[in-house]
């Protein structure tokens, strides 16, 4: 029946099944919520053998999701050093939240112009996982899966270069919200998200831009504790 | 009833984007012979063929008795990034260009030495010169050159990924740059307007400028450029 249940014997086919999902897809928010939980953190020593060893991965999938972590300035990885935890400064969060702002105006209100039923439906299920793992306490699906929305709502643009740079800024984001103290439903609320949606749906881009504006001032406060003053 | 060949190149044009979509990644396996063939609702003989095809455009390689390996196409350590620069058209990158550089502009008014000044006026004078010599193809690397040293001035290291992606695709479009030579002069006027109002420190100046020259070159570049309105609140 199930064409999986044959896995463990299918040394000798040619083609043997793979897990459920691509294997980076399953790896990457382990490794992404593990580090977003603090179980390893900037002064976890692991390399990229121990990381095979803890999630039952590949060496070419551990190194992929490395990379991708690098990226997304979540992991530094420099020649001849064993790959560690980021550890961002206040500078560097606010400057991220800046970027963000300026990149997420536009995205949204690109996104209102032609919003599709299947990417509204594919935000409103992130925001019910996201709501589920808020309930279930956990913190690191909570906040990753937060970040997410935003890069769904950034792929609905159609502007692939500039989702790009958003990606390379959010998961950072999400890291200072797991080093904080906050607690998850302060920061990066569902309720907001699904506000935006709303908007997002009715194309209204005024709106979507003031909504996301608030959202990232709101975090910006919860993250660094104080109002802001930039000139853009 | 629907020929072998044509289930076999409908199978191949479906991995193929599946591919391209990132799917599935290089150094990854398919799925099993008898999952994939499921899922894409053909025969596994026609999924072996589909696979050879793959295997001849040298997208993947059979590995016998182990499976169906997903090679790297892209010919880079980084593929999403360069997918990301390859998908992008001239307009994508003239909107990034336009949510950007105003404020990068902006936040190097605030902060430049005058020592940096100068750095930047260089490559205006490449430009000068370039123009000068009627040298389209100097002209659009100082015009590259220009806009890399904008982002340098920064020094926020958050900008270093986009300074990468948008030089990229600006040597991508420099074939359009090329073809108008007659261009480079104003191109140039306008972004000797940027420098000025650097130079001034006026930030609010710069962002100004910077945003009618990225209007400009979208109108020289024959690109409707689709800018959200009120997109960048001063």
């Amino acid at each position: 029946m199930n064409s999986f249940a044959s896995a463990s014997h299918a040394q000798s086919t040619a083609l043997p099944v793979s897990r459920l999902g691509t294997p980076t897809e399953d790896l990457y928010p382990r490794l992404f919520e593990a580090i977003l939980e603090q179980r390893i953190d900037e002064d976890s020593r692991f390399t990229e053998h121990s990381l095979q060893a803890m999630f039952g991965a590949g060496r070419a999938n551990v190194r992929r999701v490395l990379t991708q972590l690098s990226h997304e300035q979540i992991v530094v990885l420099r020649a001849n050093h064993r790959p560690r935890v980021a550890a961002p400064d206040r500078e560097l969060v606010r400057q991220t939240l800046h970027a963000r702002r300026l990149a997420e105006n536009t995205l949204v209100r690109l996104a209102c112009q032609r919003p599709q039923p299947d990417d509204l439906k594919c935000l409103r299920t992130l925001i019910e996982r996201e709501k589920r793992a808020v309930e279930q306490d956990r913190r690191g699906a909570a906040i990753r899966l937060s970040g997410e929305f935003h890069l769904q709502l950034a792929r609905m643009a159609g502007n692939l270069p500039l989702a790009h740079f958003l990606r390379s800024l959010v998961p950072l984001t999400s890291l200072a919200i797991a080093r904080g103290q906050s607690p998850t439903r302060s920061c990066c609320a569902w309720q907001e998200h699904l506000a935006l949606v709303e908007v997002v749906e009715r194309g209204d881009a005024c709106k979507a831009g003031m909504l996301v504006k608030r959202h990232l001032d709101h975090l910006e406060q919860t993250l660094l504790g104080q109002s802001f003053n930039i000139v853009l | 009833m629907i020929t072998t060949s044509t289930v076999v190149n409908s199978v191949v044009e479906k991995l193929r984007a599946a591919l391209a979509r990132g799917q599935w990644r290089s150094g990854e396996m398919l799925p099993g012979q008898r999952e994939l063939a499921e899922q894409l609702g053909i025969s596994r003989p026609s999924l072996r063929e589909a696979v050879i095809v793959l295997e001849t455009l040298g997208l993947v390689r059979s590995m016998p008795g182990k499976g169906v390996v997903v090679l790297d196409a892209q010919l880079s350590d980084n593929p999403s990034h360069d997918s990301a620069v390859a998908g992008a058209s001239l307009e994508d990158v003239l909107q990034l260009r336009y949510t950007l550089e105003p404020f990068i502009v902006g936040l190097v008014a605030q902060s430049i030495s005058s020592k940096e000044v100068g750095q930047l006026r260089l490559t205006l004078m490449d430009m000068r010169e370039a123009l000068e010599a009627g040298d389209s193809e100097a002209g659009v690397s100082a015009y590259i050159a220009f806009h890399e040293e904008l982002f340098t001035l920064t020094s926020n290291p958050i900008f270093q990924s986009v300074v990468q992606q948008t030089s990229n695709a600006l040597k991508q479009s420099a074939e359009v740059l090329r073809n108008s030579p007659e261009h480079l002069a104003e191109r140039l006027e306008e972004n000797e307007a940027v420098v000025r109002a650097i130079r001034s420190k006026n930030s609010a100046q710069a962002s100004a400028e910077m945003r009618r020259h990225i209007l400009r070159e979208g109108q020289r570049m024959g690109v409707e450029l689709n800018i959200p309105e009120d997109n960048l609140p001063t």
